[in-house]
């Protein structure tokens, strides 16, 4: 026998669990001091409560000794850590060195039926087979050098948070421990390293017995690392749960959930149940928290919200079957079955497949092929049927949980409607479907869904809730989907634009003047007089995001200065003050809000390019607030701030404020100039009285609202808000307006270099070259530039401040000071003086009436 | 406790609490020492030339000082207020009596002013 290769205790003397077993001691103690840490910060806490008044040197005194303790556990954490590191990594050396050395060994052996297979002695044949693994113990032992390097790397630098967040991305320190480090920020990729690395060295039962002991806080980072057959396992049980309905449950969801963007679960499930073993599913959900049928109006709300979650993650997770590519491609056919599935006469079905895909396209995109070419054909399907479609197929009537709460306004039965709706997050698709066969805008879809100026023209069809519609809701998803731009792509852009337009031509071509919905642009069910023809109010919201995605266009037309070319908006005025007059009408306001905040927005960015332009104009001309108000800038921002005004009045006077009676007009209008303005400046700094956390963070980024991702945030944050014509923007609307001008147009000032250094080329003795505004009242703003910091925004800011509890004291006490430094200086007079001139603008003319 | 220009404690409970972190040096240092301990022997352990070395750094650079200056610290910290708090009484019982002797207070409401004293600075 041959000297087999060495094993790490042969090599270095002691045993890869020796090391393991090591690192218990560290760890405990470590864990020790961490809690002791904790003790003594509460023992602060308690110094402080019996003390009164500045003794702070007492009152803080044991928090330095917390400090040294936690500081000390956390090495001791690190220490324990790198031990299990290397222990681990001495483990796989021993697995690779044994795999190495039971090669050589079995080598050796002789079958005793062949006797003549092999020749020379056993120990020649195994040192032969030895010599030919050399190079590959070479490696392991190369590696477990690397292995080694890199944890001596580590413990040199024990108080570095980046070694934390190496360990912690290794598995070798909890990822619930990583709050005891100050300053240490795990990012999303942090979290899924960690779960692969933990779960990455469990075997597949182990990884199938973490999910179930964990199912009640799955933590959605650590779906990608769970092998594909422990995925499989899963995907079986809620396969299972499909085929018999009774067993859906709140585990079902959550396995749905917590796998949904997964491709091994996605494929293992969907390749398994048919399109008509789902449709059942949804069914028997549906019939379950409706036993009444739609018109029971007061459905149980946990039961209402299960069934959404269910749609949401069931219709996820098919999203995710159709992008999958490779060995997770789904059936060549998989458009085939569906459209087999969705057409078919069973009662139901239709509605219950559409249903799931317009709630998974509620939440992300559909493979673009997949969707759009399921609709297109369902389209031609629908339109090649003689009498009503979707009602006769859906006799039971399938209620849509994601509508309103209103029986007339919750139908699921209308499938094409579905299926637009499903391409909400599909702009590729939506454009695709919109697109006819020479690559042109299709026409005859717009006749048929929107309907023409000409309305003898076309056959259209209606989205009405009498014939068990949504009220245009998927169709207005739809039409935003393919007229915002997802690209920077030139071509499309101009497709976008164009589409757009046609959109709002047809919309404001057809508008009538007159009150009520029916019968709604897109019916000729019933004929009613054409100035009762309206938008539906489904896509309302939509006409609003659409004109707020082009809102440099829209700013340009109101002002009576149109942009020509490729991707810009061609519609008139005239036109389009009747796609605002439908934007505004009904209930829902957020259309109208988020275009406010986009207008408001824009002139924000007209203001900033207004002193660029004025810069350019005076070259070499001091960057003071001395020289600025000498400058005659000032008067400049007031025809900027006018416009902008005469903009943001426009769109209300024409939209929002058309019903409104004469005493609520001004409080109505003033407060959607709030809500546009608290908006607009988390976007470009501004007030933030209502708009409330998170904002700040905004100001830290730049965003484009031009492309979907940019206007998704906007739409989120008019969401967030309270509605425009809440209390809190009536009680609000001056104030926040007047402080929301004042800071955005600040903030430009500073960008713009003029409350830097008040005396530059002034080498005097004692000359004061500190800049105008105090650093320690600015934060990192967009695109490396820096803002006012935004929790200094609510007039009584300053005095809050402290609550906010991410400054120290000695820094709020720095702030406060300065704040009143600021306050005080002639620089801020002369800053409030440019601002009043441009608010004023802004003042007279978004007050003026209709 | 409200805000304003003056500076005042619960000496009772300041002087509980100054005890109870002393008392938390013994522990601390304890901890501390298996840690560091802990360390060193790892070091025994680790085998390898670079780990076993890099982890003799750590005690040498990183935990030798901090550990053995542990305890006193948290107990300086301890004893500090708890002095603070006994200072304090003896301020008081001192200004109860002035009190008592200038304006003939009862022995109870001079008693009532040591349990909480707010003196203006």
């Amino acid at each position: 026998m041959v000297q087999l290769f060495a094993d790490f205790k042969e090599l270095h003397g002691s045993s890869p669990s020796d090391i393991i077993d090591a690192a218990k001691d560290p760890q405990s103690s470590g864990q020790a001091l961490v809690s002791l840490s904790q003790d003594l910060v509460d023992d602060a806490k308690k110094t402080h409560q019996n003390t009164e008044g500045d003794i702070q040197a007492i009152t803080t005194a044991p928090n330095h000794g917390a400090k040294a303790c936690l500081q000390l556990g956390n090495i001791g954490q690190v220490a324990a850590a790198c031990l299990t590191k290397f222990g681990t990594a001495a483990q796989t050396f021993d697995k690779g060195v044994d795999k190495l050395n039971h090669k050589i060994a079995t080598s050796g052996l002789r079958d005793p039926s062949q006797p003549d297979a092999r020749s020379g002695s056993t120990e020649t044949i195994q040192q032969n087979v030895k010599n030919s693994l050399e190079p590959d113990y070479r490696a392991l032992v190369k590696t477990l050098d690397k292995d080694a390097g890199d944890t001596a790397t580590l413990l040199k630098h024990p108080n570095d948070v980046e070694t934390v967040r190496a360990l912690i991305d290794g598995g070798f320190i909890p990822l619930s421990a990583a709050s005891q480090w100050p300053g240490l920020t795990l990012t999303d990729e942090d979290k899924k390293k960690y779960y692969k690395s933990v779960l990455g060295r469990m075997s597949t039962q182990q990884q199938i017995d973490w999910v179930n002991a964990n199912k009640d806080h799955l933590p959605p980072e650590a779906a990608p690392a769970i092998n594909a057959t422990a995925q499989a396992y899963f995907a079986g049980l809620v396969g299972d749960d499909f085929k018999d309905p009774d067993n859906i449950d709140g585990d079902t969801v959550t396995l749905l959930e917590f796998f949904e963007n997964e491709h091994p679960f996605a494929q293992s499930l969907y390749d398994n149940v048919t399109p008509e073993q789902v449709a059942d599913a949804i069914k028997h959900v549906n019939d379950d928290v409706y036993p009444n049928g739609y018109q029971s109006s007061h459905a149980d709300d946990k039961k209402e919200a299960f069934y959404r979650d269910f749609l949401t993650a069931a219709g996820a997770t098919f999203a995710t079957y159709t992008k999958g590519t490779g060995k997770y491609a789904p059936p060549s056919d998989l458009t085939d079955r569906w459209y087999d599935a969705v057409t078919s006469d069973k009662d139901g079905q239709g509605a219950a497949l559409t249903l799931l895909l317009r709630a998974g396209g509620q939440k992300t995109s559909y493979d673009t092929h997949f969707i759009s070419d399921l609709t297109d054909r369902v389209y031609d399907w629908e339109k090649k049927q003689d009498g009503p479609v979707w009602g006769p197929r859906d006799d039971d009537i399938t209620v849509n949980p994601f509508l309103t709460n209103d029986d007339h306004y919750r139908f699921a039965t209308d499938g094409l409607a579905n299926l637009l709706g499903s391409m909400e997050h599909s702009p590729d698709a939506a454009r695709t479907f919109f697109t006819d066969g020479s690559g042109q805008i299709d026409e005859h879809k717009l006749d048929y869904l929107i309907g023409d100026t000409d309305v003898e023209k076309g056959d259209l069809r209606t989205f009405s809730s009498d014939a068990h519609s949504d009220e245009g809701e998927g169709l207005g998803a739809a039409l935003e989907a393919a007229a915002v731009s997802n690209s920077d792509d030139p071509a499309t852009r101009t497709w976008c634009a164009d589409f757009a337009s046609d959109v709002f031509n047809r919309v404001g071509g057809q508008s009538g003047t007159g009150d009520g919905y029916n019968p709604g642009i897109g019916s000729v069910h019933v004929n009613l007089p054409d100035d009762t023809r309206h938008a539906w109010p489904g896509i309302a919201d939509n006409l609003g995001n659409i004109a707020a995605s082009y809102s440099s266009d829209v700013y340009d037309i109101i002002d009576g200065n149109p942009q020509d070319g490729d991707g810009h908006l061609h519609v008139s005025s005239a036109i389009f003050d009747k796609v605002l007059g439908e934007i505004g009408r009904g209930d829902d306001k957020s259309g109208i809000e988020t275009l406010s905040a986009a207008e408001m927005i824009e002139g924000n960015h007209r203001l900033n390019q207004a002193i660029s332009d004025w810069q350019e104009d005076h070259p070499g001309q001091p960057l003071t607030m001395d020289t600025l108000a000498k400058s005659g800038l000032g008067l400049a921002l007031q025809g900027r701030g006018s416009t902008n005004g005469e903009v943001l009045g426009h769109i209300l006077n024409k939209s929002v404020l058309v019903d409104i009676d004469d005493d609520k007009l001004a409080s109505t209008r003033a407060a959607y100039v709030s809500k546009a303005v608290d908006i607009a400046g988390g976007f470009i700094p501004g007030a933030d009285t209502v708009l409330g956390e998170g904002k700040s963070e905004l100001v830290k980024s730049a965003f484009d609202i031009s492309k979907d991702q940019g206007l998704d945030l906007l739409k989120d944050k008019v969401a967030e808000a309270p509605d425009a014509t809440s209390d809190e923007y009536r009680n609000e609307s001056r104030a926040t307006t007047e402080r929301g001008l004042e800071y955005n147009t600040l903030n430009q000032l500073i960008d713009h270099g003029y409350l830097g250094d008040q005396h530059p080329g002034d080498h005097r003795a004692g000359v004061d070259h500190s800049p105008a505004i105090p650093s320690s009242l600015l934060v990192d703003g967009p695109n490396g530039t820096k803002v006012v910091n935004p929790d200094l925004y609510d007039a009584d800011g300053v005095d809050k401040i402290g609550k906010t509890g991410q400054y120290s004291d000695a820094q709020i006490r720095q702030m406060r000071h300065d704040w009143n430094t600021w306050m005080n200086s002639e620089e801020r007079n002369i800053a409030e003086g440019v601002t009043s001139q441009a608010q004023d603008g802004f003042d007279r003319e978004v007050n003026k009436g209709p | 406790m409200g805000k304003g220009a003056v500076t005042g404690m619960n000496v009772t409970g300041l002087h509980g609490t100054g005890k109870t972190v002393a008392g938390r040096s013994g522990d601390a240092g304890s901890h501390a020492n298996t840690m560091r301990s802990g360390v060193e022997s790892a070091a025994g352990v680790a085998g390898h030339p670079e780990v076993t070395a890099a982890l003799n750094a750590l005690v040498n650079d990183h935990l030798l000082d901090p550990v053995a200056k542990l305890p006193g610290l948290i107990a300086f910290a301890g004893d500090g207020i708890a002095n603070l708090a006994a200072t304090g009484r003896d301020e008081d019982n001192s200004g109860g009596q002035t009190v008592h002797g200038h304006a003939a207070q009862t022995d109870a409401a001079a008693l009532g002013l040591s349990a909480r004293i707010n003196r203006a600075v």
